[in-house]
């Protein structure tokens, strides 16, 4: 087999590690940096809890080095592949402080009582730490709110939380009032970074496969033309899970093609005509751009997975997973998106609304990958809120979520986007709903006509989320709590136990 | 008191919020659990196959494909088992590897052993079992229908049936209704893990993660047809446990041992969060049916309730966990006439197991909803029925135990409900708030919000008599160094800095000169399971006795040093202090050393005054009640069926705190695990196949950060307690559990108001958003307000 450089030379993964460059060759692509960690490096600080991404207690920091500088973000290092630390520094628990010299989140921890058996311990320890350290100096004490949101990826099933949060605040308080050079300073970061030599290339090679970071656009649609049966990693948060449920079939020869090295696609810029998110943006700076300019989708933002899938995962990937309850997509929908898709023949563009064909299934060609979304300016005049039911407020999969866009023309609806996640084997537009509203002045009969046409747009499907029964009404439930916040002749009341204050 | 004699008397040690002992450990992450135990040289890894059936008899086990893997050294079945093939904890059978019959899907079929973990598991996906389909039965209400149960059915009556039947027929008010508790996922965020190693003599060492290391050596001991002392078990500490670990850590680590001794290399299991949840038991859901008779001021007359829990497969811990769901159908409340009956039915799932609480949250919650129930036909707050039945004195000439006799026929004899009540009344500004939340309740009308006030009353003692005994080992060294071994296991619960405390007061040194060490069956033996929230109480007095043997023999050599008579010693912050004179303890102990006087000693407690009627279930099960009460104030979106907690104010009895920072820790945390409980955490088994569909953190959701209101306060009820405990503290792992009532309950009342009270919500536990939102709509459909 040929790779896209024209040799055979593989290039090793580079990172920076205690203090040191490190150099590793000889691993599979899908190498975790748990699994390394503990079973090569022998560092056992970092556990084991459910190896899915889900409970946070593998949690290490990742320095990234980026157009604009160094940023610091947590990771799950079990769905964190070793090439993917290319470039980059790792931080785990035992980079953070000894017993004899406890670091001001590790001291609060203790002083509060926030551990019990301690298992959870270090991934929480790791992401207090990222959230202090980036607060070091700047005088602004984070809120409680704010402290919750950094720790909402991490599970503990002792303490009931309550002493961590305190532990967290203390921590951070601590730390906003100190001017020192921390552990995650930034121009040092970014001289060890720079001292790695890192670039895009071939990282690894090997019986269990191969793993690509191709440095340019033309370069990966070379590389997946190459190499036919690649799989694109953006982010890997969930193509990890995947894999690992058919690793034992797949095994040997598995070649994966990363976009992370890829020149500016990560970028996010805006013309006369959109904005546009280059698909390896991550999925914190997307919603950043988005909220940016539809401020009523904080809430969403905040809920969609944790903090260190949102600095892991990303756009491209999260729109190329084509799930259908994914929590993103149905805001790209109401903003007509349109996907830039790309392969060695040229590119295209697809609309979001015929981008996904079924569930984790979609119109992308073999060897074809997103290059971009673009989102018409003109979608951000509109009205957009977003509401999901989950189980959980934090860190949980939609069992019905909805999108709702809204531009009105004096009393009347003038322009209508309803979108709803898991009530189709895809993310889908209530057409009928739509239909329904178009014209209409937005008033409860006009509401009560729109929940009757969910019927007609939507067959849910009954699973361990919910029955078919639950997510009908759950839907129109949140159609109704949008037109309470939005209607016309609505009663202005809070309707979201999660806003009531 | 020993004798009166020497005294310790410093800086108390005892009664302050210390950290805990492996704090720092914590948080740097060099605590050390099973897995990061570096591995014995040779160390090769099993991982089991698991059953993708619920139940049927295997026609072949083709292990060929997976055992030409590379790296695979062997594949284990039953046949390979060279004694006994079961884990099981006391009565029954529960095949480590499963013989010829699968009787849930997730059972353990064989196990292979490769050179890595990962060819480990890769290899046991080739494993092919070929079965021939057998019935199966996954709801427990079925089950007991047909009459398949695991332990007979218990009856606990008081005064008679008789009495019942009459106090029923004659009440004033009768409501009758059916409840159903889901079960719950212990959710330990360390997975099962042992690591076995054979010992020179033939015998094994195993590094288990497990709350019960005497019955991990007696099930490994028997499946190796070896005698108990070849087999060692140690256990440092856990990484959560919560009762998963009490009887089916032994699964595990027998796995382990039979792998060690068929190959002759250590050998590690470490389960991944998968087949954890696939393989092991959970808590019990139960279903019930309750009849009740009351009066007009809401007084319960008459009372009958039927429990029926899911056991699973086996027995397991099935029969003690009904025993104590039975005997905690009182929960805080004077039953005059009751009759409870008891089944454990059994089901192709998982075998059920212990879970903080042991039942008792399952029994005392279906009283609870009763309760509220009468207080709603009765147009009563639910506060004032729960206070009109609350067990208080209520002597008459011909009973002077009226009102304060259990079902049982013990006397509730340490009862400070009434006081705590009145308090936690007080302090949540409970009348107001619901002032508030009528007029509130009254203009909103999709957002409505629900306030309940519960009680907890939970017997602390195992209800098995002779499992309630424990030892410990103090061993002083020549440095005044001091290491104390006890049999207590250390999940988190804190027992290792308690027992810590206890022994660093008793002989007046510092806190930091006292280590605790892994517990290991060849330190302290035949020890019971940490369990029924008795560690420290136990664990606490056993280290109190060694360390007054050692203090009395100091005390005889310091009084030869220092002048004065034994009994006028103390040890006081590191100091032996006679009448005029006073040295170091390090003096004191170097001399004893020199005078050939013994620096260490045993102690061991067996908890006094507990007898138990299995038969007649009537006796003193317990040595002392713990109680509490909580307050908690949600909003419900009757639209979509979410729901948040509010406030939350906790009042809990934990005697004279022995470590009020650990007893908060253990209080809220027992609040929020029971909350998870009540509320998002959701077990789903395919009703086709029987498989567990909700496992693993991706679909089963315990709280998270968010879910902890912004309002929560908690109080310790700071009084002695009445029963002779360590330094009379009390028991704190599991009553604080049962706290959480107040979040359903609350839930139940916000629902309500959708009918304006007037409609008993259908809510089943747990109240997940669809659970609420279909009370909702039943409420709305029966009719309007």
């Amino acid at each position: 087999m040929t790779d896209p450089f024209g040799d055979t030379r593989v290039d090793g993964i580079r990172f920076w590690f205690r203090g040191e460059a490190r150099v590793v060759t000889g691993v599979a692509p899908t190498t975790s940096v748990l699994h390394w960690l503990r079973e090569t490096e022998r560092a056992t600080g970092t556990k084991e809890g459910c190896n899915q991404g889900d409970c946070g207690a593998c949690t290490v920091v990742l320095a990234t080095p980026g157009a604009d500088g160094v940023r610091v973000h947590t990771a799950n290092s079990c769905l964190l592949p070793m090439p993917m630390l290319h470039g980059r520094a790792l931080f785990t628990i035992e980079d953070v402080g000894s017993e004899s010299a406890l670091h001001p989140v590790q001291e609060a921890m203790v002083d509060s009582a926030g551990s019990q058996c301690g298992f959870c311990t270090p991934g929480f320890v790791m992401s207090m730490w990222c959230s202090a350290e980036r607060r070091r100096g700047s005088r602004l004490p984070a809120s409680r709110d704010e402290v919750a949101a950094d720790l909402s990826g991490n599970l503990c099933r002792c303490t009931g939380y309550r002493p961590i949060l305190d532990a967290a605040v203390a921590a951070l308080e601590h730390l906003a009032g100190d001017d020192g050079a921390g552990p995650l300073d930034e121009a040092s970061l970014q001289e060890s970074l720079a001292g790695l030599g890192a670039t895009s290339g071939l990282l690894v090679d090997g019986p269990d496969g191969a793993f690509v970071a191709p440095g340019s656009e033309e370069e990966l649609a070379q590389a997946l033309h190459e190499r036919p049966g690649a799989r694109v990693i953006a982010g890997g948060t969930d193509l990890m899970l995947t894999l690992r449920a058919v690793s034992a079939a797949q095994g040997a020869g598995l070649a994966l093609v990363s976009t992370e090295w890829v020149r500016g696609m990560d970028a996010i810029d805006e013309t006369a005509t959109h904005l546009r998110i280059g698909a390896a943006a991550t999925l914190d700076d997307a919603w950043a751009a988005i909220v940016g300019r539809l401020p009523h989708l904080a809430r969403m933002w905040q809920r969609f997975a944790s903090p260190a899938i949102r600095g892991l995962g990303t756009i491209g990937g999260n729109a190329a997973n084509s799930s259908p309850i994914a929590d993103l997509v149905p805001i790209l929908h109401a903003l007509d998106a349109e996907v830039v898709c790309r392969d060695v023949t040229g590119s295209r563009t697809v609309a979001i609304a015929d981008f996904a064909s079924g569930p984790r299934v979609n119109v992308l060609r073999p060897s074809e990958f997103i290059s971009r979304i673009d989102l018409p300016l003109d979608g951000f005049g509109r009205d957009v809120r977003a509401h999901k039911v989950s189980r959980r407020f934090d860190d949980d999969i939609s069992t019905v979520s909805g999108t709702f866009a809204l531009r009105m023309g004096g009393d009347r609806i003038d322009e209508i986007r309803v979108v709803f996640g898991g009530m189709a084997p895809t993310v889908r537009r209530a057409r009928r709903v739509e239909e329904v509203l178009q014209g209409r002045a937005w008033t409860r009969e006009a509401l009560r006509d729109a929940q009757d046409a969910v019927d007609a747009d939507f067959e849910p499907i009954t699973d361990h989320r919910a029955t078919d029964g639950y997510r009908r009404r759950a839907a129109k439930g949140i159609l109704e709590r949008w037109w309470a916040e939005t209607g016309a002749s609505a009663p202005d009341t809070v309707t979201d136990v999660w806003a009531y204050r | 008191m020993t004798g009166g004699s020497a005294g310790a008397d410093g800086t108390p040690v005892v009664g302050v919020g210390v950290s805990d002992e492996s704090a720092t450990l914590h948080v740097t992450g060099r605590a050390t659990f099973v897995d990061d135990i570096p591995e014995p040289e040779g160390t090769v890894h099993g991982y089991p196959v698991l059953s993708d059936f619920a139940h049927g008899r295997i026609t072949s086990l083709d292990v060929s494909r997976a055992l030409r893997q590379d790296g695979v050294l062997a594949v284990l079945t039953s046949a390979d088992v060279p004694g006994v093939n079961s884990h099981a904890p006391r009565i029954g059978v529960d095949p480590i590897l499963a013989d010829d019959v699968v009787v849930f899907l997730g059972q353990p079929v064989a196990m292979v052993v490769a050179s890595t973990r990962a060819a480990a598991e890769r290899a046991a996906r080739l494993v092919r079992v070929e079965h021939e389909p057998l019935a199966v039965v996954l709801n427990a209400r079925d089950a007991h229908a047909a009459g398949s149960h695991v332990v007979p059915p218990m009856h606990m009556v008081q005064p008679s049936v008789e009495a019942v039947d009459a106090a029923l027929s004659a009440a004033p008010h009768r409501r009758s209704g059916s409840v159903q508790l889901g079960g719950q996922e212990h959710f330990y965020l360390e997975c099962m893990a042992a690591l076995a190693s054979v010992m020179d003599d033939g015998g094994v060492l195993i590094r288990s993660s497990t709350q019960h290391p005497s019955e991990v050596q007696q099930v490994v001991a028997r499946a190796l047809g070896v005698p108990h002392n070849r087999v060692r078990v140690e256990c440092r500490r856990m990484g959560g446990a919560f009762g998963g670990k009490e009887s089916q850590a032994a699964q595990v680590s027998a796995l382990a041992a039979l792998g060690a001794a068929c190959l002759g290399r250590p050998v590690k299991v470490r389960l991944d969060r998968f087949s954890d949840d696939r393989m092991t038991g959970k808590r019990h859901p139960f279903a019930a049916d309750w009849d009740m008779g009351f009066d007009d001021e809401g007084h319960v007359l008459g009372y009958r309730v039927t429990l029926i829990s899911t056991a699973g497969h086996s027995t397991d811990l099935s029969g003690p966990v009904l025993t104590r769901a039975v005997g905690h159908v009182d929960n805080a409340y004077w039953l005059p006439a009751v009759a409870v009956e008891g089944y454990a039915a059994r089901t192709n799932t998982q075998s059920n197991t212990a879970f903080r609480g042991f039942g008792g949250p399952q029994g005392a919650l279906v009283t609870e909803v009763a309760i509220d129930t009468v207080a709603r036909a009765l147009g009563m707050d639910a506060l004032d029925v729960r206070l009109a039945n609350l067990y208080r004195d209520r002597a008459t000439p011909e009973d002077p135990h009226a009102g304060l006799r259990t079902p049982y026929d013990m006397i509730v004899e340490d009862n400070v409900l009434p006081e705590l009540m009145d308090r936690i009344i007080d302090s949540s500004e409970y009348r107001s708030r619901r002032d508030d939340i009528i007029a509130f309740n009254a203009q909103s009308t999709v957002l409505k919000r629900g306030l309940a006030l519960t009680p907890v009353k939970f017997g602390i003692a195992f209800t098995l008599t002779h499992l309630n005994q424990a030892g410990a080992l103090v061993h002083v060294y020549t440095d005044g160094s001091v290491l104390v071994n006890h049999s207590a296991t250390e999940m988190g619960q804190g027992v290792n800095t308690k027992v810590r405390q206890v022994v660093a007061q008793e002989l007046g040194v510092p806190l930091a000169s006292v280590r605790s060490t892994a517990t290991d069956t060849e330190k302290v033996s035949n020890t019971s399971a940490t369990a029924a929230s008795t560690g420290s109480d136990m664990n606490g007095m056993a280290a109190q006795t060694a360390c007054r043997r050692i203090r009395e023999r100091l005390a005889t050599v310091a009084s030869g040093m220092l002048g004065c008579r034994p009994e006028e010693v103390h040890f006081r912050d590191g100091r032996v202090v006679g009448v005029n004179a006073a040295c170091s303890f390090v003096d004191v102990v170097e001399a004893a050393y020199v005078q050939r006087v013994q620096l260490w000693s045993d102690g061991y407690y067996a908890t006094p005054g507990l007898h138990w009627n299995r038969e007649t279930m009537k006796g003193r099960p317990f040595l002392y009640f713990c109680y509490g009460a909580a307050v908690s104030e949600v909003i419900v979106d009757t639209l979509t069926g979410e729901h948040r907690l509010l406030r939350a104010d906790l009042l809990h009895d934990v005697g004279k705190s022995l470590n009020p920072k650990i007893d908060l820790g253990q209080i809220e945390g027992a609040f929020v695990q029971g909350m998870g409980w009540l509320t998002t955490e959701e077990l789903q088994w395919n009703a086709a196949t029987g498989a567990l569909e909700t496992l693993a953190p991706t679909t089963y959701k315990i709280p998270a950060v968010h879910d902890v209101p912004t309002d929560l306060r908690v109080e310790l009820f700071d009084q002695a307690n009445r029963a002779g405990t360590i330094h009379r503290s009390k028991a704190v792992g599991e009553p604080p559990l049962l706290l959480a009532f107040s979040v359903f309950l609350a839930i139940r009342d916000a629902i309500s108001a959708v009918g304006d009270h007037s409609v008993d919500p259908p809510l089943r536990a747990p109240a997940t958003v669809e659970a609420i939102l279909d009370a909702v709509d039943a409420v709305k459909a029966a009719g309007p307000a």
